[in-house]
């Protein structure tokens, strides 16, 4: 349980943080940190189904754990293959100077869009796969099982799903800013796609994210044998025929019916365009309406930050956001600024005092270091008779 | 399932959706006093639609465009998962409710995106606020959805809403009040209905829903038009001040549910889902028809209305919360007795029903008519996240009755908690607001609480404690009043906070 609860504050801290992130890469990184939090969710209902002998949650929730470590190797691979395409042709990774890339970077954009609707537990990618294991993991439990146990993984279920929506938010951000809208700099506007070679990793990846979304069953095969060996104590049970991986058929089909109905209706929507009333070709394209305001500039776009200001209103008391600016004072503001940054609480409250501390404690150490070598001796017996006397004397 | 079924339920599925719209256009046009448009409107818009050609802006790609076709597949994918012939869904399986969500969810992603690959700060803001919206409604969606799992020991919509579902009202009536009443707030929230967002009125809101329309249609005038499409009441031309307006009410509108609003229509339409919140609980009532549930639909009524109050920032909306509770939580004497009234019950409650409903509120809105104030604008804990903090207080009271050591023969094991809940609740309000008099409604909501403990004792409670207690309770929000009015009189206001700043 302690592993549940880890599992879950880990993970909702990591994407609340994400989501405040303004560089691609560092965005990333916290949903890495996210992503380990919901592995260590289904390794803790994993664990509960252990102790209390429920084979059907041990077992869903040891291969939800298992198949998003598989799923978040896949599409976290991409994501940052993604990124580095981003970085490589823009020369930043700062979303707010990015933008338009889909236009410039197709192939890139197909890929980390895939990559995304994976991440974010969407269907028809792979980790909606290992998220709905560990939900059904703890849905079993929470109907089957007692105590805190059942408490935890009620709880585990909210934290799963807060961290869903959050999650999607967050990649909404990221993909709709680096990718979608008009260029927000003019490095953004000379990107340029990734290489064939690079294309080819992320195509791969993508057709492997997309794999395991449409055939849940086979990877759960493919990671049975491994996730039985953890539920070692239960070996007699889960043999049992209603623990199979079977269970991942449903979205098997789900997946499918998905992919199909959406390429049908792209189909009729193209079958459709070409006859229209008037008959004539579609007009030239034109700008985005602006409700009648002539001079817009990419520049006014929203950008990521301000994507995620709503949410960090919401969770303003958890993640205490430092905000620096000026406000425009006069008519004519020469330049208003403003600055938010995000710190990181792991780091200010834990880390840092933590390593403070280390610090100080070794320069009074250092004390030591200027004495006699024969008193060094002396101190290093002393330690020794010391650590004697309390171990080995009474 | 048989085949024939799957092709009623996929028929019903295709054909039936664009008639709610009709249904709603309709209801609304006759709240407003008009007859509003044919039910079958929506339909003639499609068919309208389908007929335009489109136009695109030049800073679109591919994601543009394939926003509507993702939504559409992935709305009509979850809608094959959920029972509506009678029969299981064509596409049924353990787990199923999860898909069902995070389809809703690939919607939604579509949506956000498409909005935001048109490159205006007008769609990026809704965009924003739909995943700001999606990713507050997601842990809500599924804390109802545990309670339907825990209900029906079943992940599989099929089986939750199947037959079963009978047997469930009766078992769990109270519980699936609170679900459904959640999921009508949900409903308004994903579908941007009036008390959380109202498309028709603003600007940036109106934008993400024309991009759900843009691609259908070809000239951008001609989606102007009033007469032009209908479909999910989008209407751009009116006047600006109103948008602004509504960005003003933004910080309310996050809270979700009981968020203030000063507009005519929102409160109407509030009145009406409490109202339909109403008619359902005298639906679940017959169907249940134990006096448990009474009892139990009292207790909850009891938590839902202090959580109301701490949500509104409305001072005549929190007296007029504390007079309903006072008037619920009067009959529960009443509905606990059971057998016949005896003389002393009839006189508690009356006794109760004079000083708490009539004479304390009464009182009380003359303070606020006297001293003129509305509204408690400056808490000290914002709405949203003292609603928060109830919520945390309530799980608390559950979790600490739990092994709180009860008295025996408590009438309902929902009692304690209940009662602890409106303690804590009206605990918070006293110390979140400002406001004198929001603050003495605290204290009397605290006075419910201890009342409702009172209620789990009432066998050893000798009636006379009881008058003494409400006697106690009226002299002290007597000389509450008179201290309100002085205050106001000597400092021409009456915030509690400015007392500190007096020194003798």
């Amino acid at each position: 349980m302690v592993v549940l609860a880890l599992g879950g504050i880990t993970a909702a801290l990591g994407v609340l943080y994400a989501l405040m992130q303004h560089d691609l890469k560092r965005l990333l990184a916290y949903h890495t940190v996210e992503n380990i939090g919901i592995i260590l969710l289904g390794i803790g209902i994993g664990m509960i189904g252990v102790r209390s002998g429920h084979p059907v949650v041990a077992m869903l929730g040891f291969a939800g754990a298992l198949l998003h470590m598989l799923n978040h190797a896949l599409f976290k691979a991409l994501l940052f293959l993604g990124a580095g395409s981003v970085v490589h042709a823009t020369g930043t990774g700062e979303m707010d100077a990015l933008g338009g890339l889909a236009r410039r970077m197709p192939w890139t954009a197909i890929a980390f869009l895939v990559g995304c609707v994976s991440i974010c537990a969407l269907p028809p990618g792979n980790g909606f796969v290992s998220e709905w294991s560990v939900y059904r993991a703890a849905f079993a439990e929470a109907t089957g099982g007692s105590g805190t146990d059942r408490v935890a993984c009620l709880l585990a279920v909210l934290a799963l799903a807060l961290i869903g929506g959050l999650a999607a938010a967050c990649f909404a951000k990221a993909f709709a800013t680096v990718f979608l809208g008009e260029p927000r700099s003019a490095r953004s506007a000379g990107g340029h796609d990734a290489p064939p070679a690079q294309r080819i990793a992320m195509a791969v990846l993508a057709s492997a994210c997309i794999a395991i979304g449409v055939f849940p069953h086979l990877a759960a095969r493919a990671v049975w044998p491994a996730v039985r060996q953890v539920g070692g104590p239960l070996a007699s049970a889960t043999d049992a025929p209603e623990v199979t991986p079977d269970w991942w058929r449903g979205i098997a089909t789900a997946a499918a019916i998905l992919l199909a109905l959406g390429i049908a209706v792209w189909l009729l929507r193209r079958a459709m365009r070409p006859g229209t009333a008037v008959g004539a070709a579609p007009a030239q394209p034109v700008a985005t309406w602006g409700c009648g305001y002539a001079a817009v500039s990419p520049r006014m776009q929203y950008t990521s930050s301000s994507f995620a200001t709503p949410l960090l209103g919401v969770f303003r008391l958890l993640l205490l956001p430092r905000v620096r600016r000026e406000r425009p004072a006069t008519a004519f503001p020469a330049s208003p600024t403003l600055h938010t940054s995000t710190p990181d609480m792991a780091e200010t409250v834990l880390y840092r005092p933590a390593f403070r501390g280390l610090v100080r404690g070794a320069e009074a150490l250092r004390v030591v270091q200027r004495i006699p070598v024969q008193a060094q001796a002396a101190l290093v017996m002393a330690t020794l008779a010391a650590l004697l006397l309390w171990k080995v004397a009474p | 399932v048989s085949i024939g079924t799957t092709i009623l339920h996929v028929a019903i599925l295709l054909t039936a959706p664009p008639l709610v719209g009709g249904i709603i256009a309709r209801t609304k046009a006759a709240f407003a006093g008009r007859r509003g448009p044919p039910l079958l409107q929506p339909y003639f818009d499609l068919v309208k639609l389908a007929r335009k050609g489109s136009v695109y802006s030049r800073t679109t790609t591919w994601v543009f465009r394939a926003g509507p076709v993702i939504a559409l597949a992935a709305t009509v994918t979850a809608g094959l998962l959920v029972p509506m012939t009678g029969a299981p869904a064509p596409l049924a399986f353990e787990g199923d409710v999860i898909l069902f969500a995070y389809l809703l969810g690939l919607a939604r992603f579509a949506t956000i995106l498409a909005a935001a690959d048109t490159g205006s700060s007008f769609e990026g803001m809704g965009a924003s606020r739909e995943a700001t919206f999606g990713a507050l409604a997601e842990p809500a969606l599924f804390a109802g959805i545990l309670v339907l799992a825990l209900g029906s020991k079943s992940l599989c919509l099929s089986t939750i809403l199947g037959p079963s579902l009978h047997a469930l009202w009766g078992a769990i009536g109270p519980a699936l009040v609170l679900v459904a009443v959640s999921f009508a707030i949900l409903l308004l929230v994903e579908n941007c209905r009036i008390p959380v967002d109202d498309p028709n009125t603003h600007l940036e809101l109106t934008m993400i829903h024309e991009v759900m329309v843009l691609p259908l249609c070809r000239d951008p005038r001609a989606a102007r038009a009033p007469d032009g499409l209908r479909r999910r009441g989008r209407r751009r031309g009116r006047p600006r001040g109103r948008s602004r307006r509504g960005r003003g009410r933004r910080r309310d509108r996050r809270v979700g549910d009981g968020a203030p609003q000063d507009e005519p229509r929102a409160r109407t339409d509030r009145r009406r889902s409490r109202a339909l919140d109403g008619c359902d609980r005298g639906a679940v009532h017959r169907r249940g028809g134990a006096m448990t549930f009474l009892t139990n639909s009292i207790l909850i009524a009891s938590v839902l209305l202090s959580v109301f109050a701490l949500g509104t920032s409305r001072v005549g909306m929190t007296i007029r919360i504390f007079a309903v509770q006072s008037f619920v939580l009067a009959a529960l004497p009443l509905v606990l007795r059971g057998g016949p009234l005896g003389f002393h019950e009839i006189l508690l409650a009356a006794g109760t029903v004079a000083i708490k409903v009539v004479l304390i509120p009464r009182l009380l809105f003359r303070a606020i008519r006297d001293v003129s104030i509305r509204r408690d604008v400056s808490p000290l804990i914002g709405y949203g996240s003292s609603l928060f903090a109830g919520a945390l207080l309530v799980v608390l009271a559950f979790a600490v009755s739990a092994s709180l050591p009860l008295p025996s023969g408590v009438a309902s094991p929902l009692l304690v908690p209940a009662s602890l809940s409106t303690l804590l609740l009206g605990l918070l309000l006293l110390i979140s607001r400002t406001k004198a008099v929001t603050q003495v409604v605290g204290y009397l909501v605290v006075e419910n609480g201890i009342f409702l403990f009172g209620t789990s004792l009432v066998v050893e409670m000798p009636t006379l404690v009881e008058m003494g207690i409400l006697l106690d309770v009226f002299v002290g929000v007597f000389v509450m009043g008179i201290v309100i009015f002085r205050i106001n009189r000597e400092f021409d206001h009456m915030d509690t906070h400015n007392l500190t700043a007096l020194r003798d």
